[in-house]
């Protein structure tokens, strides 16, 4: 629950959205995060053929001619290192942004670089390497680090795994971290583990299954055993039912605690897609505590590149099922360029007991260069 | 010796029903339908993971049953214009035409045709229910015997058909599709579905 104003400008600024197009491809029929990103839990660097793609199906201008030729401008830096690279792919992201936030007797304005980072991935066979530096403001503070490498392989049967510090998957990856149900569960931008995870990437399952020794970024005492099951089936090209799981272990400072979700994703037509995700979230203590989340999102692309988001979300508190917050995100989502993506977010979160409102309104450059 | 008047009357009015009977009970070598469009869906299977459909209703043909009992044998096709599937994605559409299935080279390439099909399980024009098919599928101007199944139902004007099978791209000299590491799979599923409208054919 986001209690006081300074937790509030705390916990959006840091509300980098990744390139907002992994969970609304599922209208173009793309269900699995893998054919556009590194990551097999999405997000992150952008794959050539998801540079390409976002280059000829979600840039308003961007796409090329079939009369010449189509240049390198989804490339890394439009291309500047010409065949140099080789295999590696490279990738900068850059968030300037604008934050302002209203509650009852507070507000708050600022600009800040919300996201500074650099990825490298390499793929030589069946073995993909993966590493990214990146800086992240934290309140007042700027933190530098590798929030994700690892290594990864994937054999002809789909059978794989990965080691290293990465995101447990876990139901649908929104591009917006704040997400309810992405933050309550610990699964917000700073939350990888240091852990094992096998799969198996299957034409209509992909099982994701995660060990760990928890949180690698952990204060003293906080980290704890972490496991994570995903499983995805893919109904049709664009329908997806997916099934998840997480379990922490009790550290020196939380119980023991955990997650089961159920999520669906439709695209009815190749411009809406339509994602809902219910999650009962559970703990140990007096009585077996149990909370609830609950998401949908709505995207509808307006025009070649314009996506308007609708999301309601609703978080309950554990031990009283009437506490707890309820939002409303709106997002208008444009992409007027390759590598340009302006989203302006609006949200409006209510605590369900107090009835007091924080709305907040999120002006986010994002250069994926 | 004359036959009685009433013979001959009902041999008149029996020879009249036969020849104004509707299609369903004319004898087998008469009947015929005609496609005039359908469903064609093909299930892509990606390489890494998840799948796509390719769709068309570019589908048309005449089929005309040639014997009777079964199997079922029907002369005549169906074919698809291939230039007319799409996936969804502009850029990828413009590769399966143009490197994969090679349209621009023209005839034997620009469609994709089913002939000689043949129904397992059916016993004649009336036939309605589940039955397994052969056919021979023209494709990338590669022809090559192929096997599915169906499903025929009743339909105002003629029957439904659904049917589906199984296709490997490469026993058609198609190079299974790769862009930037994302590939497909050589083996595709596609799904049929049409009305065939009973065709009394030229002249009758």
């Amino acid at each position: 629950m986001i209690r006081t104003p300074g937790l509030a400008i705390c916990v959006l600024a840091t509300a980098a959205a990744n390139a907002g197009a992994e969970p609304t491809f599922l209208s173009r029929q793309y269900p699995r995060c893998t054919n556009c990103h590194f990551s097999p839990t999405g997000g992150g660097l952008l794959t050539p053929y998801g540079r390409a793609l976002s280059r000829e199906e979600l840039s308003t201008s961007g796409r090329s001619s079939a009369s010449r030729e189509p240049g390198r401008e989804h490339e890394s830096l439009y291309g500047i290192f010409g065949d140099s690279l080789g295999g590696l792919a490279l990738g900068v992201d850059l968030r300037p942004s604008r934050l302002d936030v209203r509650g009852r007797g507070f507000s708050s304005t600022r600009n800040l670089l919300m996201n500074a980072e650099l990825a490298a991935a390499a793929r030589l066979g069946q073995w993909t390497v993966y590493a990214q530096i990146g800086r992240q403001p934290r309140g007042d503070d700027v933190r530098v680090r590798s929030f994700e490498h690892w290594v990864g392989y994937e054999s002809d049967t789909g059978l794989g795994a990965r080691a290293g510090r990465f995101l447990p998957a876990y139901g649908i990856k929104l591009p917006d971290h704040t997400a309810l149900t992405r933050a309550a569960l610990g699964l917000d931008n700073d939350d990888q583990v240091y852990g094992l995870e096998l799969s198996f990437n299957g034409s209509r399952h992909l099982v994701q299954v995660s060990l760990g020794p928890g949180r690698a970024d952990s204060v003293d005492g906080g980290r704890a055993f972490t496991a994570s099951g995903r499983w995805q089936l893919d109904l049709r090209p664009r329908v997806v039912l997916v099934a998840s799981g997480l379990y922490r272990g009790a550290s020196d400072l939380d119980p023991a605690s955990g997650a089961l979700g159920i999520a669906l994703g439709t695209a009815p037509t190749p411009r809406l897609t339509l994602w809902t995700q219910a999650d009962a979230r559970f703990r140990d203590g007096a009585g077996g505590d149990r909370a609830y989340t609950l998401l949908g999102e709505l995207a509808l692309e307006l025009y070649r590149g314009i996506w308007l988001k609708a999301s309601p979300q609703l978080r309950t508190e554990f031990g009283d099922a009437s506490a707890g917050v309820f939002r409303v995100n709106l997002a208008l989502d444009l992409l007027p360029r390759t590598h340009w993506n302006v989203v302006v977010s609006y949200y409006h979160d209510r605590e369900r007991q107090s009835g007091i409102t924080t709305k907040t309104l999120l002006a986010q450059l994002h250069l994926y260069l | 010796m004359q036959a009685p008047a009433g013979n001959v009357k009902r041999r008149l009015v029996a020879a009249g029903l036969v020849l104004c009977a509707p299609p369903a009970i004319c004898s087998a070598a008469e009947m015929a339908w005609r496609v005039d469009a359908g469903q064609v869906v093909i299930v892509v299977p990606l390489k890494p993971g998840g799948a796509f459909e390719a769709k068309t209703s570019s589908l048309a043909g005449r089929l005309a049953l040639t014997g009777s009992g079964a199997p079922m044998a029907l002369e005549g096709e169906l074919a698809v214009d291939l230039a007319s599937i799409e996936t969804g994605i502009a850029l990828r559409d413009q590769h399966l035409r143009e490197r994969y299935l090679e349209i621009p080279r023209g005839t034997g390439f620009d469609r994709a045709v089913l002939s000689d099909i043949v129904l397992r399980d059916a016993d004649g024009a009336g036939f309605r229910g589940d039955t397994a098919f052969e056919g021979t599928l023209l494709l990338h101007d590669v022809r090559r015997p192929l096997a599915g199944k169906g499903v025929i139902r009743a339909a105002p004007d003629g029957v439904r058909v659904e049917a589906s099978f199984a296709l490997t791209l490469t026993d058609f000299g198609i190079v299974p599709p790769e862009y930037m590491g994302v590939g497909v799979a050589s083996k595709v599923a596609v799904r049929v579905s049409f009305e065939a409208v009973a065709d009394p054919g030229d002249g009758r």
